[in-house]
């Protein structure tokens, strides 16, 4: 683009107005330089300053990312305490104010952790509907009645039976963070429940739960991200009582009961098939069968789901994947996760193997005397 | 280490010029000399990293165009609440003057346009650069600017 000529007779006529301005120069130099250099150590000093500030939060930020690696200090880590170990297959740091409550489930423990933990920032009596808290294999079925509004709470439990139905999942990552957990429906008049099963080897090796009430405050839930992300696996993924039972589908099992109607107290025999692969030798032997090995389940209209483990359950499987058995309808339920109870009463109930969602058949209780009673 | 025997030769070469060209911005003498000694201040503290008696003067020129209008524009805020300061011989010769007169009634931007144009002899992209304008805009302040000038300058001629 051209330029736009000069006027010169315009800047002749400017010119002659300024002509006489700007004498006196040297008197000015002395102050310019004096002015000149301050502004130069200014901005030297405001360039250092940026750059301590930059460095320092680089810095910062790179002890913040460290402390997420295999060795995690939570800030202010003198008041916060290790939990777990190498005997417990696991290890956490807490804070010193927070509790902490270790369940011991060495005895029906299928994995590598054999001890649980239930931390929380407020006092809570975590117990089985029976009361009692260690040894039940019930698979988190913990009572939360009563739980606290402002609690928060984080829950390790081993994996109490192996009757897996899922396909081996990847080695869960460390650290595990708030956003890993899947959200449960929550607890009915109870906690925020989101819960993990970390993977480890092929094996699935804890339960990992948080129990947020909805009126935790931020800085509770805050440091149950950092607990959290400060959880470290101490062991290998090995299966200590039988081998990962994935094979097949859970829906080509199946059973059926002889009679198809009893009542509570009835013995009742059971033949089915489709239990190949699967089916791990733990089952068979009959004294490892207890818990929930043979159950019954039942949902009700007041969110109840009733549970109950059927007593003096037997159970044997062929080579070609058939099994027979046998069990007492049991006369009294629980709720899941809370401390009611319900009567095994009339009406279709599932009939679960190793976990209380893996049902395989049905059985309609009825009212009246037991037919067939006794112990096998 | 900066040069100081470089830079006291291009202040010594160019301060007056500066001082000029801010006069004929601000139309305030006084004003116009603090404009141009800030702006060779700010050149004698890069000094060591401006390369160049053309660099320097762009960087003086834009230094100064910029500060000129800061300052008038904080002088236009604060008219009304501060007295209006005594005036020194060469300001009364420069308010006596028809051209400062003609100019004073122009924009910031045009008298700017036509004082680095017409005076200083930048080409348009120089100014536009300097004054942050895109260059078609730096034309068409020259042409108002120009035009208005030049019809008060004849007027002043057919009454004097």
């Amino acid at each position: 683009m051209k330029t736009v000529e000069r006027d010169l007779a315009l800047a002749r006529e400017l010119d002659r107005v300024v002509t006489k301005l700007g004498a006196g120069t040297d008197s000015r130099l002395r102050q310019i330089r004096k002015r000149g250099s301050r502004r130069r150590a200014i901005t030297r000093i405001s360039a250092a300053t940026c750059v301590v500030i930059f460095s320092g939060t680089v810095g910062l930020g790179a002890l913040t990312i460290r402390g997420h690696g295999p060795e995690p200090s939570p800030p202010g880590s003198a008041r916060w305490v290790a939990v777990g170990g190498t005997d417990a297959g696991w290890r956490l740091r807490v804070p010193r104010a927070w509790h902490v409550r270790l369940i011991d489930d060495s005895s029906c423990a299928a994995t590598a952790v054999r001890t649980g933990a239930f931390v929380s920032n407020v006092r809570f009596d975590l117990h089985h509907p029976d009361g009692t808290t260690s040894g039940k294999c019930n698979g988190s079925r913990w009572v939360f009645a009563g739980f606290p509004r402002k609690g928060v709470a984080i829950q390790i439990e081993p994996i109490a039976l192996t009757f897996g139905l899922v396909e081996p999942q990847p080695d869960t990552p460390f650290p595990i963070g708030t956003a890993d957990l899947r959200e449960s429906g929550g607890i009915r008049g109870g906690p925020a429940q989101s819960y993990l099963v970390v993977w480890r080897d092929g094996e699935e090796v804890m339960n990992l739960q948080i129990y947020i009430g909805h009126g935790a405050s931020l800085r509770d839930r805050s440091r149950a991200e950092r607990i959290l992300e400060s959880l470290r696996l101490a062991i290998r993924g090995q299966r200590v009582s039988s081998p990962s039972p994935t094979e097949v589908p859970p829906s080509a099992a199946f059973i059926l009961t002889s009679p198809h109607m009893a009542s509570p107290e009835t013995r009742v025999r059971f033949h089915g098939a489709g239990f190949s692969g699967f089916w791990p030798p733990y089952w068979v032997a009959e004294d490892r069968v207890g818990g929930l090995g043979v159950g019954l389940v039942r949902e009700f209209g007041d969110g109840c789901e009733a549970t109950v483990a059927t007593r003096h359950a037997r159970v044997r499987r062929s080579a070609s994947g058939k099994v027979a058995g046998s069990f007492t309808v049991p006369a009294m339920a629980s709720c899941f996760q809370e401390d009611r109870t319900h009567a095994v009463t009339p009406g279709t109930w599932q009939i679960v193997l190793g976990c209380h969602v893996c049902d395989v058949g049905t059985i309609r209780i009825r009212s009246g005397e037991a037919t067939r009673q006794g112990s096998p | 280490v900066p040069n100081a025997a470089g830079f006291e030769a291009f202040y010594r070469e160019n301060f007056a010029r500066i001082v000029r060209a801010c006069a004929l911005v601000t139309l305030d003498h006084a004003l116009a000399e603090d404009v141009a000694a800030e702006s060779f201040a700010r050149l004698w503290s890069r000094w060591g990293t401006i390369r160049g008696d053309d660099h320097a003067g762009g960087y003086v020129f834009k230094t100064a165009m910029r500060l000129s209008a800061k300052e008038l524009a904080r002088r236009s805020h604060r008219r009304g609440t501060e007295p209006a300061a005594e005036t020194d011989e060469l300001q009364q010769a420069l308010d006596r003057d028809d051209i400062v007169r003609a100019l004073r009634d122009l924009p910031l931007r045009q008298r700017q346009s036509v004082v680095l144009r017409d005076w200083a002899g930048f080409e348009t992209t120089e100014i536009a650069k300097m004054l942050g304008i895109r260059e078609s805009t730096v034309r068409v302040h020259l042409t108002r600017a120009r035009e208005h000038l030049r019809g008060k300058l004849r007027v002043e001629d057919r009454e004097g």
